[in-house]
């Protein structure tokens, strides 16, 4: 199980000066590490610097470790590269398929939950596990549909792929939420399903009301029903490194910080009441059991 | 019917999700035997439909592509609105769509596409326009590589001039343009209209220094030059060049000329003698 870092922010190119200005109380930044897989200029300056100052961790988007194409050489050598660059914490990626055919929709795409798909998946996550030379976690993603073919839960699926490639979990806790509403499944049947010592990291993030569904588009504050859901998580899993995620209607860096320092606040007190005995005396009354 | 395996799963979807006029027209235009396999492949609920299931990753895969060329190439977009904007990127995923891991390249076959397209027409400017703009973006992220000095020259004898060959700031680029678009490009990022670009012809270097982008409009003999410089060739095939149009007596200034501009402006990063 990798440090325990604290409490982190997606770092975000709004934020650069701010950042190198203030040195704001962030404990960790987590980088779009596709964003930095470039030659120079001012995105690798930018990073150098904050990284200077912070530790950090590497977040891909476009491993598509579910593709049934072949893994991307280039893409694992220039993670590779990034990676030595940056000596992060750890890096992580997501349990989707982000393409086929050698085209790239740069969208996180479900996977159905099958025997073949968790034996594709986990043997890839073993070889990419092998070019980096160490483990990578692996983060749940919403998701808007499921497959007929599926033969069992996301939960069970992220549990067997964790454990067949022994790989940590980037458990997404808006995701968890997102999909279980899409899919009408009991968010916290999902999470005591999840194997306590594989998460090695929380995401937080906003997501929309479309209505008959939700999206997410980390476009939001956190929505009350996710805080919930992550003092659930914290009651389960203890004290996990927490990424706040915003990646539209990015707003300035101190508005970040303040629902940051509730993240903190609800682990925190959430924990104290864990260790004092107590049961459920969680700063906000889950009411998604309803 | 058998189970569709991982990879029939993801062609399948790939093609509904990719369909221009969306899932619904997709299926339209696939045999039955092939659009009745979505009911067999992706659940419906009371909720969505299977086909309103997969529309949700159809506008999505649409959309977040066209906002990520839409910030690579500003100029553009506010010389045709959104709405032409809009229908261009339609037609440049089904020429063109995303073969990099990054969405930073999405858009790098757009000034080709213009070229060719019925936007053109009208404003026949429009690819020299996006040119300038990718360019910009190239220079923005190319390699650093620290600047040669003028001091750094001084220790050159005769006989080094004679050799020497410099290089090129990685992100140095040359553009041989038909239309004088830079002016276009200034208008929008100041806000203005974006009116229409006079005709060339204009070469424009593009480059970087520390962390900013420039673009200089530049005369025929400068371009010469620069072409000789991105090609490798030596300090003396530029003072060549030079003497053909000029004659010896002026080249010499002219060239010196040059290569303190390009000094001053951080174009070069290096050079070899011999």
């Amino acid at each position: 199980m990798p440090a325990h870092l604290g409490h982190g922010l997606g770092l975000r190119r709004q934020h650069y000066e701010h950042i190198l200005a203030h040195r704001p109380r962030v404990d960790w930044f987590e980088i779009l590490s596709e964003n930095y897989m470039v030659p120079g200029g001012r995105p690798l300056a930018m990073l150098d610097r904050i990284r200077a100052d912070y530790p950090m961790v590497m977040h891909g988007v476009s491993l598509s470790i579910g593709s049934s194409d072949p893994l991307d050489r280039d893409y694992l050598d220039a993670l590779a590269t990034l990676a030595e660059r940056v000596e992060p914490a750890w890096i992580s990626d997501h349990l989707c398929w982000t393409g086929v055919g050698g085209r790239n929709a740069h969208d996180l795409l479900p996977l159905p939950y099958t025997e073949e798909a968790l034996a594709h998946v986990a043997g890839r996550i073993l070889q990419v596990q092998d070019h980096l030379r160490r483990r990578i976690a692996i983060e749940n993603v919403s998701s808007y549909l499921s497959f007929r073919h599926s033969t069992m839960s996301e939960w069970d699926f992220l549990a067997a792929v964790a454990d067949r490639a022994d790989c940590g979990i980037l458990l997404d806790v808006n995701n968890v939420f997102v999909s279980s509403f899409n899919h009408d499944f009991d968010a916290l049947a999902y999470l005591d399903a999840v194997p306590r010592e594989r998460v090695w990291q929380f995401h937080l993030a906003g997501h929309s009301d479309r209505g008959d569904y939700l999206l997410d588009t980390h476009d939001h504050p956190v929505r009350p029903e996710v805080w919930a859901l992550y003092a659930e998580a914290c009651l389960r899993f203890g004290r996990v490194s927490t990424l706040l995620e915003r990646d539209d209607h990015i707003p300035e860096l101190p508005e970040l910080l303040l629902e940051l320092e509730q993240a903190r606040t609800i682990q925190e007190s959430v924990l104290a009441a864990a260790d004092a005995g107590r049961d459920a005396a969680l700063p906000l009354a889950p009411d998604h059991r309803a | 019917m058998p189970q569709p395996t991982l990879a029939e799963t993801q062609r399948y979807l790939w093609r509904l999700i990719t369909a221009p006029e969306g899932v619904a027209a997709g299926l339209a235009a696939m045999p039955e035997s092939e659009s009745a396999r979505l009911g067999e492949i992706v659940a419906s609920d009371a909720r969505r439909s299977a086909a309103e299931r997969l529309d949700v990753y159809a506008n999505m895969y649409f959309f977040r592509l066209l906002d990520s060329i839409r910030e690579d190439y500003p100029g553009v977009l506010a010389a045709v609105g959104e709405d032409e904007f809009h229908n261009l990127i339609t037609d440049y995923l089904l020429a063109h769509p995303s073969s990099h891991f990054s969405l930073r390249y999405a858009g790098r076959h757009l000034p080709d596409v213009l070229r060719r397209h019925h936007l053109a027409a009208e404003r026949p400017w429009l690819a020299d326009l996006a040119a300038l703009e990718w360019a910009i973006l190239e220079s923005f992220d190319a390699a650093d590589a620290p600047v040669l000095t003028a001091a750094e020259l001084e220790p050159l004898s005769a006989d080094d001039w004679a050799e020497v060959r410099f290089r090129a700031s990685p992100s140095l680029q040359l553009l041989d343009l038909e239309w004088k678009v830079d002016e276009v490009w200034d208008r929008t990022q100041r806000g203005d209209d974006a009116g229409a670009a006079a005709p060339g012809p204009s070469a424009m270097r593009v480059w970087r220094r520390d962390l900013r982008v420039y673009h200089q409009p530049i005369e025929p003999l400068e371009r010469d030059c620069l072409r000789l410089l991105l090609a490798g060739e030596p300090f003396a095939a530029w003072c060549e060049h030079a003497a053909a149009s000029l004659g010896d007596e002026q080249a010499g200034a002219a060239v010196a000329r040059i290569l303190q501009t390009w000094l001053a402006a951080g174009l070069l990063v290096g050079f070899e003698t011999a």
